[in-house]
């Protein structure tokens, strides 16, 4: 085949490339479009029938020459067919990239198919999909191995392999048992992989026998069946069913006889390829960003790199970018699709106008964004708010949940706690940043003093940010360690005093669950809980009771560690992720000989705990109950709802009044759930202190409001990362049918598309008198409680017990 | 923390009607009126009005109870205003009647107001105990655990019968698939019966089929243990019908758990079908009690 | 008929079952729902509990009936009855029955091979569907219920009573039919006895809906009712409003027809002042404690405005001065109950007040006191103790005179007496021939009847008899027997007209304790009657409960007579000017 040379190559036909494509085929550029699919815009033709399509983030203008707009799938993927059309995109199908090498000017691609392509710059639009892990044993390219499952309904009397241990795989594997005989290859011996209830799904479907399950099996052949003529009898119903593969397990080869195989071993992400060219990546963690100049123009010059990969996962924004980079190549002067956004935003500052001097001095000036690309801090930006409160106004008040930070920019703020002077933070300095870590509510009340400016940026972005910049993380780490010390431990110390302590403070991480100390370990540290809860027990006969529960911004064991013991005499737990900070105990001994003002607060602290562990350990029970309900999530949670069995008719009012102001779709299942003495806990959301549901969320639309609801809003493209990422299994994936006026409905007019959204308990934040669900409750069964209610719960249920 | 519709802001309600009824009796008793206590006296035509009141404010508790969105007030509170100041009602009435009673229209509002709060009495006797003693039988589990544990017993059943013989495969899927959960209209989840069929002899050619009860897994178990060995099945298949007989009666006790659960939820329910009914014709018959009155003053 | 049914099970991999016989059945129809008791049973909410029927006809075909109104699905088409042939599929819910042709396995043969297959194992739908507490599914609903009983209660209680309305006919057959509802229902409480025979024509008092019931229809009987105050008098007005229910109540239990509150009247007595009335008549409010004292109706003679007549006239107790009865007898209550006892021609006597009071029949009142009858055992009218038919009558003076004239006269003739002796004349012995007398004779005779005559006349008027009771008087310049005059008697009978007093309800009390003044008065001009002290002895309040509670009706009435008619047309006619 003949070496093609190009202008530019662009390397996958998502909405990134074909934008690009587009562009360049417009200008009359020559460029070539490079898919490993047969199709454009491969995941999109992977979305259901009919989905409808959000055009996130809706402030962003679209810059293309293909048409985007909000709406079925069908209708996008049919307009950019046109689009290719119109603007003559050289598009290449089932054209995968391989390797690339050169540099810019003289790129070289090579291809599965051997074609090599030469061009001088590249980009790259792959998305993070990438593509499924595929059967490469022989037989693996037969049309009966699939990777995808359409539709199982229309397949019927099938024998189906399955194979994987994911999500996917048991989904698929559980829908196709309902009318075919499935047959599950799973390469391990458990389901790690899954989620609790997918693994407990298949579990049963196994032992009850509707699915076949072969573990530690791998497909070594598949076939097409000539069982006749080789005269052996496949062992089951299949027979005459047109494949075979064999496969290998412990107790060694099997033959199967099957009718179609569904393949869900994962996907190959791309980064390796982008690597291998040369590209850095800010961190070594899976989904760490490669580093892009504003250009998207990454380490290697001529290589750019767009889309869901460079860390935009947004159709919209990839498409921007596509554009971005050929009206770049072009050598035309583009400014950021943002630039106008901006200029909005930074109006209020004094030559606002001037985007890049702001942002550039926003860079500087701001040491917490001091170590993070540029291009990542115009995106934090764009979340970002400036705000100028008046003088004296309240920027937050002690006891609101946060739900953004803030950066000084100018002026000064005041902090207050509970006692000693004030904190007065200057430009640069960031408040909030106890809240973030916490998930709790504010400790300290936040005042704006004169001429006062500040950024104001939302948790979500800045937790994304947390995860991908050590130098955001560090720097957070730091200023939450000073302020900790100063205003939980000794509010009456200078500055330098805490500095110097700081110094000596270590920061620990628990998994759920993980044991922090035990009974009779050598006291050696003095630990505060910075975020999750802690729950201290003590051994009494044969098993543990819960004495006491330490919530974020406690001090876990001061009783221990002020009584002179030299060894622990309670057992503490981690219940959710926690993090702590400690102080060597020598130390810390030091610091309350020196500091008489300390060692009288953490005297009244110690008797606090003393009482505390006294009550508790006089009610085993209520050990029980609260272990109960620390293990199904309260120990994070703001508002979970909690059901007296003992005073729950089962009217079902709760979820008819959730149904009624919730289109109605219930968002919660009162009978399912766990219960324990008759606390019973109905598939709910908890609205958790560091909700998991908000870890990935690409178009940031989970939000958590002042008084720790999580809710949310229309943004959500419904992704389903949510309902993935829930441990508690609360956020399901809702048809939401817009409301049809009544004079559409008289006229009959079509019904409006239906739109697959999240939806979850928003604690009925948009109704007055608070969550329908406990106001709609007759015999008063159905509460809401906060984590730190739980104690109190368990002693009052044990009470009742007894 | 949890608080009942008893005891509801410490008894505000109770309080409230305590007070409302007492005041109306020491009025009702202190009062002399020209002619002996009627509803038409003074007294009577404000004991009236206050009962008509407190009657539609009842009935509002069925509107309230259903507009999810309103703010006034809880549905707990609102419960436990419903239950005190119908007891009030009752007695308010009784004051506005003089106890005199006929047969008219007006006799039959009151009748129908009593038994309206009669009724109450045991929804309110049902809300109190019911729930604890469902909790009582059946434990940390749920319905739908009950469901899923049967489920799980007749699946494992079915497997192996597998390993038997298809004839059993049929007997135990068709007792699976026979069995009575205790669902059903609201009279037969009261009346609790097992209504389960079994179907014998099938596919064993000399026999024919026939339809037997199989109330508590009785006829399943005693056909397992007619099954003798050496005739139709193997040393290994002996065991199996064993450990199906250890499956059959644990389904027997779970089945008659889930369906003294079911029992219990329509006892919770059932006395709504007195006791909205019943207040519909009360409003119904206090409008022409109204009407009459002073139709023919 | 035999029929085999080969039931596959969705899950179970074994290919082997589906060419092994399944249930078979010899019957003649094969039933097939959703209940456990169906021989084919398929658990599922678009099956009935009995669903359809499968029969074989007598020329060997297999007849297929629905049972509900759903029908069966056979290839796809709802039918109620149809004929099943080879590889029609019958579908039912997610279940779907295949016929097949039999060829029998080993040695049975069947009429009818069906193959049943589910789309999923049984342990995976039976409990759910079977567990569906399906109430909603049943027309018996709460709400059902509710509108049957609210409409029912409309229906009998208004509906059907309204029908009244609708024509005399039709009332007339509603509220005679027993068991039939009328406004009968619409009833407060029963009528009074003295009603009752009103029946339940509603109509007949309650004459225009939603008024109350007017006087007009109680006039309509009660026509000659008396007001309470003199229909002339300018005090009517006040009574203009009045209803006549407002005392009298109907419908009402215990049946009251007069209502005894006293409220009633002290609502104006007790302010009469107030209201423009009478200025005799006093403010009374509760007899125990405002209440006047007793005026007593006394008949007097007032010579000066009505000569000669006897009018009542109304004393007060609390004038000592005018508090006297002029009656013009003379008597001694305290002699006469002198303890002692009193002389009478039966040796000494004591003597009772019922010995000379007597009840009448009603024993209301007291009969009047007679001469005749109370007084003549003691005081006797005789005036010869030798002669013990001599007597003169009571009550008239003429006849008086002449019981004298004929008396002395008969005392001349037989010349009995010392003063006929010395007369020279004999008169006529028996046996003797009778001696005419001379005129002479006869003059002397006369003369001498009417000396002895007019001396026992003053004897006994002025002297012995008549003067001890009765005021006699001389008239001047008269003589003879035209000389004296007796004041005639006329005792008070009725003391309080308006008042309904009951002797016999008092008759457990001995006379002198209401009336103790009795013994000790000396004079007939005393008034014994009690005063109200002496009532309220016994009598208290209408609510005293340490006394005998009295209301105003007790003792008086509202309908006095001699009133005028209480006529509402005309109180309406007034009020409305």
């Amino acid at each position: 085949m003949l070496d093609s040379n190009f202008d530019l190559v662009i390397v996958g036909a998502g909405p990134g490339g074909l934008s690009a494509a587009a562009r360049a085929g417009q200008q009359g550029m020559s460029h070539v479009l490079l898919e490993a699919g047969g199709a454009h815009a491969n995941t999109i033709q992977q979305y259901q029938q009919h989905k409808h399509v959000m055009a996130e983030p809706s402030v962003l203008p679209l810059r293309s020459d293909m048409e985007f707009a909000a709406g079925r799938r069908e209708a996008i993927l049919e307009s950019w067919e046109r689009g290719i059309s119109r603007a003559k995109v050289n598009i290449k199908y089932h054209c995968e990239v391989t390797a690339i090498r050169g540099a810019r000017g003289n790129f070289e691609m090579s291809t599965k198919s051997g074609v090599s392509i030469r061009g001088k710059h590249i980009i790259l639009a792959l998305g993070v999909q990438g593509h499924p892990r595929r059967v490469t044993v022989p037989g693996g390219d037969l049309p009966c191995v699939q990777y995808t499952l359409e539709s199982a309904d229309a397949l019927r009397g099938e024998t189906i392999v399955v194979v994987g241990a994911g999500d996917a795989a048991i989904e698929n594997a559980i829908a196709l048992s309902r009318s075919n005989s499935v047959i599950l290859l799973n390469r391990n011996s458990g389901f790690p992989r899954a989620k609790d209830a997918n693994a407990a799904r298949i579990t049963r479907a196994i032992s009850a026998g509707r699915i076949k399950c072969f573990m530690h099996a791998e497909v070594r052949s598949v076939q097409a069946s000539d069982a006749r003529a080789n005269g052996r009898q496949a062992s089951d119903n299949s027979a005459g069913a047109p494949y075979r593969m064999v496969i290998s397990t412990q107790e060694g080869e099997r033959t199967l006889a099957f009718h179609r195989v569904i393949a869900r071993l994962g996907a190959i992400p791309p980064r390796q390829l982008v690597e291998s060219i040369g590209v850095r990546f800010l961190s070594s963690e899976a989904d760490a960003l490669p580093e892009l100049s504003s250009q998207y123009e990454s380490t290697v010059p001529g290589l750019f790199v767009i889309g869901a990969l460079a860390g935009y996962p947004l159709i919209k924004q990839a498409m921007n970018q596509g554009f971005e980079v050929v009206e770049h190549l072009l050598g035309r002067a583009v400014a950021p699709a943002d630039h106008d956004i901006l200029r909005d935003k930074f109006r209020i500052l004094r030559g606002g106008s001037d985007v890049e001097r702001i942002v550039s001095l926003i860079h500087k000036g701001l040491p917490i964004f001091r170590g993070i690309q540029m291009l990542a801090l115009r995106e934090l930006l764009l979340v970002s708010r400036v705000v100028t409160p008046g003088k004296r106004s309240s920027i937050f008040a002690r006891g609101d949940y946060a739900s953004s930070i803030f950066n000084v920019l100018r002026g000064e703020v005041h902090l207050e706690a509970g006692g000693g002077a004030p904190m007065i933070l200057r430009g640069g300095q960031l408040l909030g940043e106890m809240s973030l870590i916490s998930g709790r509510p504010h400790e300290t009340s936040a005042l704006a003093g004169a001429d006062c400016i500040l950024l104001e940026t939302p948790h979500s972005a800045i937790r994304k940010l947390l995860r991908t910049e050590q130098s955001v993380r560090a720097y957070i780490d730091t200023v939450y360690s000073l302020r900790a010390l100063r205003l939980l431990l000794m509010p009456h110390a200078s500055p330098e005093t805490i500095h110097a302590l700081s110094k000596a403070v270590s920061l620990h991480r628990f998994a759920p669950g993980a044991e922090i100390f035990k009974e009779g370990d050598p006291i050696e540290r003095f630990y505060l809980v910075r975020s999750g809860s802690v729950a201290l027990s003590r051994r009494t006969g044969e098993q543990d009771t819960v004495v006491a529960y330490c919530a974020a911004n406690s001090f876990l064991d001061a009783l221990g560690c002020l009584s002179g013991e030299t060894t622990r005499s309670l057992n503490a737990k981690s219940m959710v992720a926690t993090e702590a900070l400690s102080i060597d105990h020598a130390s810390f001994k030091a610091l309350l000989k020196a500091d008489a003002r300390l060692a009288a607060k953490m005297d009244a602290e110690r008797t606090e705990q003393l009482t505390q562990y006294a009550h508790m350990q006089a009610r085993p029970k209520a050990g029980n109950v609260f272990s109960y309900l620390m293990s199904h999530g309260l120990g994070e949670a703001t508002s979970v709802l909690v059901i007296d069995e003992t005073l729950c008719v089962g009217c079902d009012q709760c979820e008819k009044a959730c149904a009624a102001t919730h289109e109605g779709v219930s968002r919660l299942d009162r009978s399912a759930g766990p219960s324990l003495h008759s606390l019973h806990l109905p598939t709910s959301c908890r609205h958790c202190e560091h909700p998991h549901c908000m870890r990935d969320c690409p178009p940031s639309a989970i939000h958590r409001l002042p008084n720790g609801e999580v809710y949310i809003d229309e943004t959500c493209i419904g992704c389903g990362n949510c309902e993935e990422n829930c441990p508690y299994g609360v956020i399901q994936m809702a048809e939401k049918t817009p409301k049809t006026s009544l004079f559409e409905k008289l006229m009959r007019t079509k019904p409006a598309e239906t739109v697959k959204t999240a939806v979850k308990c928003d604690v009925c934040a948009s109704l007055k008198g608070g969550p329908a669900c406990v106001r709609a409750c007759p015999t008063g069964a159905a509460i809401r409680i906060h984590a730190e209610d739980v104690l109190e719960l368990a002693r009052q249920r044990a009470v009742a017990l007894e | 923390m949890h608080q009942s519709f008893i005891n509801f802001r410490h008894y505000r309600y109770g309080l409230i009607a305590g007070v409302a009824s007492l005041i109306t009796l020491v009025t009702y008793l202190l009062d002399r009126p020209r002619v002996p206590p009627n509803g038409g006296t003074w007294l009577g035509y404000t004991l009236g009005t206050i009962a008509a009141l407190l009657v539609i404010f009842l009935a509002l508790f069925g509107i309230r109870k259903r507009s999810f969105r309103s703010t006034i007030g809880t549905a707990i509170g609102w419960l436990s205003a419903h239950v005190y100041l119908g007891l009030a009602a009752l007695l308010i009435a009784t004051l506005h009647s003089g106890m005199h009673f006929g047969r008219n229209v007006h006799t039959v509002a009151y009748v129908l107001m009593c038994l309206v709060t009669l009724s109450g009495c045991w929804g309110v006797y049902a809300y109190v105990s019911f729930p604890g003693a469902m909790m009582q039988q059946r434990g940390n589990l749920r319905r739908s655990e009950f469901l899923r544990q049967i489920a799980e017993l007749d699946s494992s059943s079915l497997e192996l019968a597998e390993s038997i013989s298809p004839q059993m495969t049929q007997l135990l899927a068709e007792g699976a698939r026979r069995t009575d959960l205790g669902g059903g209209n609201l009279w037969k989840q009261l009346r609790s019966r097992d209504e389960s069929t079994l179907l014998l002899g099938i596919g064993s050619a000399p026999r024919r089929s026939s339809l037997v009860s199989n109330a508590n897994q009785r006829a399943l178990i005693r056909t397992l243990a007619e099954i003798r060995p050496g005739r139709s099945s193997s040393e290994v298949a002996l065991s199996s019908v064993q450990k199906l007989l250890e499956l059959a009666g644990s389904k027997a006790v779970l089945l008659q758990r889930l369906r003294r659960e079911t029992q219990f939820a329509a006892l919770l329910r059932i006395w709504l079908f007195l006791h909205v009914p019943l207040c519909c014709a009360l409003l119904a018959a206090l409008c022409i009690h109204v009407v009459t009155v002073f139709l023919y003053w | 008929m035999l029929i085999c049914l080969i039931r596959e099970i969705a899950g179970s991999a074994s290919a082997a079952h589906k060419q092994t016989p399944g249930t078979v059945f010899k019957t003649a129809e094969l039933t097939i729902g959703s209940a456990p008791d169906q021989y084919l049973q398929v658990p599922h909410k678009e099956v009935d509990p009995q669903h359809a029927v499968l029969r074989m006809t007598s020329d060997g075909r297999l007849l297929l009936t629905a049972l509900g109104p759903r029908g069966v699905v056979v290839n796809g088409h709802r039918e109620t009855r149809v004929v099943l042939y080879p590889n029609d599929t019958l579908q039912l819910g997610d279940t779907s029955v295949k016929v097949e042709v039999p060829n029998g396995f080993g040695n049975e043969q069947y009429t009818c091979l069906l193959r049943v297959s589910d789309p999923y194992a049984p342990d995976e739908t039976s409990p759910a569907a079977a567990a569906h507490t399906g109430m909603r599914r049943s027309r018996f609903t709460i709400s059902f219920w509710s509108w049957t009983l609210t409409l029912g209660v409309a229906v009998v209680f208004l509906l059907v009573p309204m029908g009244t309305f609708l024509a005399p006919s039709v009332r007339k057959l509603l509220r005679s039919t027993p068991l039939v509802p009328s406004d009968a229902l619409w009833s407060a409480g029963p009528l009074h006895a003295t009603h009752r025979f009103i029946g339940n024509d509603c109509t007949a008092c309650h004459v225009n809906a939603f008024e109350r019931v007017r006087n007009s229809e109680c006039e309509k009987c009660h026509d000659d009712v008396q007001h309470h105050v003199d229909v002339r008098s300018a005090d009517v007005a006040v009574f203009d409003r009045q209803r006549c229910a407002a005392c009298h109540f109907e419908h009402k239990e215990p049946a009251t027809l007069v209502l005894r509150d006293q409220r009633l009247c002290t609502d104006c007595h007790a302010r009469l002042d107030k209201l423009k009335s009478d200025p005799q008549i006093e403010n009374a409010a509760d007899f125990g404690s405002h209440h006047p004292e007793f005026r007593l109706a006394v008949l007097s003679r007032d010579e000066i405005v009505a000569p000669g007549q006897w009018q009542p006239q109304w004393l007060d107790s609390s004038n000592a001065a005018t508090f006297k009865e002029s009656s013009h007898l003379k008597f001694s209550h305290a002699q006469h109950l002198n303890p002692q006892g009193i002389k009478s021609p039966k040796g000494e006597r004591v003597l009772q007040c019922g010995d000379c009071h007597r009840p009448n029949s009603s024993g209301r009142e007291m009969m009047p006191i007679r001469m005749e009858t109370q007084c003549s055992g003691c005081h006797s009218l005789h005036f010869d103790e030798h002669d013990p038919t001599s007597g003169v009558p009571h009550g008239n003076l003429q006849a008086m005179f002449r019981v004298l004239r004929e008396h002395f006269s008969r005392q001349y003739l037989e010349s009995t007496g010392p003063t006929m002796r010395t007369q020279t004349d004999r008169l006529r012995r028996p046996g003797q021939e009778a001696r005419q007398m001379s005129i002479d004779e006869q003059r002397r005779a006369r003369d001498w009847a009417d000396t002895e005559s007019l001396k026992m006349a003053r004897e006994l008027l002025e002297k012995r008899v008549c003067v001890d009771c009765h005021d006699v008087t001389r008239v001047l310049g008269a003589s003879g027997f035209d000389q004296w005059q007796v004041t005639p008697v006329r005792l008070t009978q009725n003391w309080m007209p308006r008042v309904r007093f009951n002797h016999a309800a008092h008759i457990t009390k001995p006379c002198t304790s209401c009336h103790d003044t009795a013994e000790r008065s000396k004079r007939s001009s005393d008034i014994l009657m009690p005063r109200i002290a002496k009532c309220r002895e016994c009598h208290g309040d209408a609510n005293d409960t340490s006394k005998l509670s009295s209301d105003c009706v007790m003792c008086h009435r509202f309908h006095l007579p001699q009133r005028g008619r209480f006529d509402t047309a005309a109180l309406k006619a007034r009020a409305s000017q």
